[in-house]
């Protein structure tokens, strides 16, 4: 079963993924810092990564980049409240980026998306 | 009488007389020569009261003098005009009938501090109204002393601060409307998160329902208004929205003059001297002439502000390539490094009365236009702001013209972008 880790600070949210992609087949993980994220890189890695962007401590961001040092072929998603990251330079090396809604048909559609593209659908 | 005692009678008469003769004439040439000194005093006089007169009725401020009991004793032209009156329709009156249509003087009114001290004195921020005009202003008062050194009357100085008033509650309601923006912006953000919760539950739930489940259509509802309201938070009146640049053909040396009208205004009464130097030639450039004024503005007025006493604030305009450059340099006491960094952060302030917007907000212009600024800052030696703007061209055919000065039968078709 292809593995997700989701990472958010918001307990609610993490609830809400975990239980719409479970219902769409996938293993979830979820992890509320991108400290735990990095931990379960190593403990516990996924197939592909949703990763939120303003979290407390370590930002998505910074952690986005020790993954691309680590772990180059792990495709990563930006998920994010604010648009505005878009023009960071650094969010370019994401697979890809989406902007949260309600809605989560645009990340379960990305997902899909990212993971044929890597080959790991 | 003897012949002899006749002969010294007729002598001494004679005597008399030819003494009273000369003494006349002496008399006579004497009194002409006073006249005459009296008569050139008298002109000399007469000629420096024109002269204090033409001083008086040309200062573009109003000036009026009043004596102990507040009627007015002279009124310069500037001030007769804006209380649309002839000089002499207003000499002779207390000051308060012909302002305030009081009974007494003024409480506000200055003149009182310099009748009881002897010195001069200042209110500002004074609002002035007559039937067709309301100017706001700064009242200075210098006494007039007898001989006896008693304050026998006030000179009033009313000068005219209108537009920097102006000036300044347009840069307070931009700074508090830049402050609105950030907060909308904020709590849209914060709104955001939850509001996913909600919305993304409510959809499970709806989803979860069977097609006749009655409380499917109150799910429904939820979802819809949920959507609505996601619409609005992308849709929110963030700073970006409201510094969105309405871009024109701009001349930034015509911008620096007007900023330097403005605050010349403010700094008049103040020891700081504003100096500026105007590259001859410098391109026209495409931009928002309102915002690059207000950006121009926020970064100077700090400038002017940082000034505790004497100093000097310099502006200056150059082109470097294809970008036209503003240095804004002063000689206050320059920035720490700890402020620095928090320099264009929105919120961040020094000044008691600031909102910490300005810059933030100068910034996001500046980066609008797709400028740069950069701040160099020496502690003791002052600070220089240094503001770069691409040189945009309005289009090629419009930039043909300017350079060859006619247009030529191919272009003439064509409609200028």
């Amino acid at each position: 079963m292809t593995k997700l880790l989701v990472v958010d600070d918001e307990k609610n949210i993490r609830k809400l993924y975990e239980t719409e992609l479970t219902r769409e087949g996938y293993d979830v993980v979820t992890v509320e810092s991108a400290e735990d994220a990095l931990e379960k890189l190593e403990t516990d890695p996924p197939d592909l990564i949703v990763l939120d962007i303003r979290l407390e401590g370590m930002d998505g961001i910074d952690c986005l980049r020790t993954i691309m040092e680590k772990r180059r072929d792990l495709p990563v998603i930006l998920n994010s409240a604010y648009s505005t990251y878009k023009q960071d330079f650094a969010s370019w090396m994401a697979d890809a980026y989406v902007v949260k809604s309600a809605d989560l048909s645009e990340l379960k559609t990305t997902i899909v998306e990212c993971l044929e593209k890597r080959g790991k659908a | 009488m003897s012949s002899l005692g006749l002969q010294l009678a007729q002598g001494l008469a004679a005597w008399v007389l030819a003494a009273f003769a000369v003494g006349l004439a002496a008399g006579w040439a004497l009194s002409r020569r006073r006249r005459q000194r009296l008569e050139r005093e008298r002109g000399d006089i007469i000629k420096s009261k024109q002269q204090l007169q033409a001083i008086f009725d040309g200062i573009t401020d109003g000036l009026i003098i009043v004596d102990s009991n507040f009627k007015i004793v002279a009124v310069n032209k500037t001030e007769a005009a804006f209380l649309g009156k002839e000089p002499q329709e207003i000499v002779g009156r207390p000051c308060y009938e012909v302002y305030c249509r009081g009974g007494s003087a003024c409480e506000l009114c200055p003149a009182h501090e310099t009748f009881a001290t002897g010195q001069p004195a200042l209110v500002s921020r004074l609002e002035l109204t007559t039937g067709y005009h309301r100017k706001g202003v700064d009242v200075y008062t210098f006494p007039v002393k007898d001989e006896n050194g008693e304050t026998v009357q006030a000179i009033q100085y009313i000068k005219d601060v209108t537009d920097r008033l102006k000036l300044q509650r347009q840069l307070r309601e931009v700074e508090q409307l830049s402050g609105i923006g950030q907060m909308a912006a904020n709590v849209a953000h914060e709104i955001r998160n939850p509001l996913i919760a909600v919305g993304g539950f409510a959809r499970q739930l709806h989803e979860n329902m069977g097609a006749d489940d009655p409380n499917r259509e109150f799910t429904g509802i939820i979802l819809e208004e949920v959507t609505r309201l996601e619409q609005i938070l992308r849709e929110q009146l963030t700073l970006e929205k409201h510094l969105q640049p309405a871009f024109r053909p701009v001349d930034v040396n015509q911008i620096i003059r007007d900023v330097r009208k403005l605050l010349s205004h403010g700094i008049l009464s103040s020891q700081v001297r504003l100096s500026g130097e105007l590259a001859d030639g410098l391109p026209v450039t495409m931009g928002d002439a309102n915002q690059l004024k207000q950006a121009f503005l926020n970064i100077t007025n700090n400038a002017i502000q940082s000034i505790e006493d004497v100093g000097e604030v310099h502006v200056s305009t150059q082109q470097r390539g294809e970008w036209i450059v503003v240095r804004i340099a002063d000689s206050g006491p320059g920035i720490t490094d700890e402020v620095m960094g928090k320099l264009f952060v929105p919120f961040f302030t020094t000044r008691k009365t600031g909102s910490g917007l300005g810059l933030a907000v100068t910034r996001r212009i500046i980066e609008n236009h797709g400028g740069e600024i950069e701040v160099d800052s020496e502690i003791g030696k002052g600070t220089v702001f240094e503001v770069r703007l691409p040189i945009v061209r309005s289009s090629p055919e419009a930039e043909h013209r300017k350079r060859y000065g006619e247009t030529s039968e191919e272009e003439a078709g064509r409609n200028d972008v």
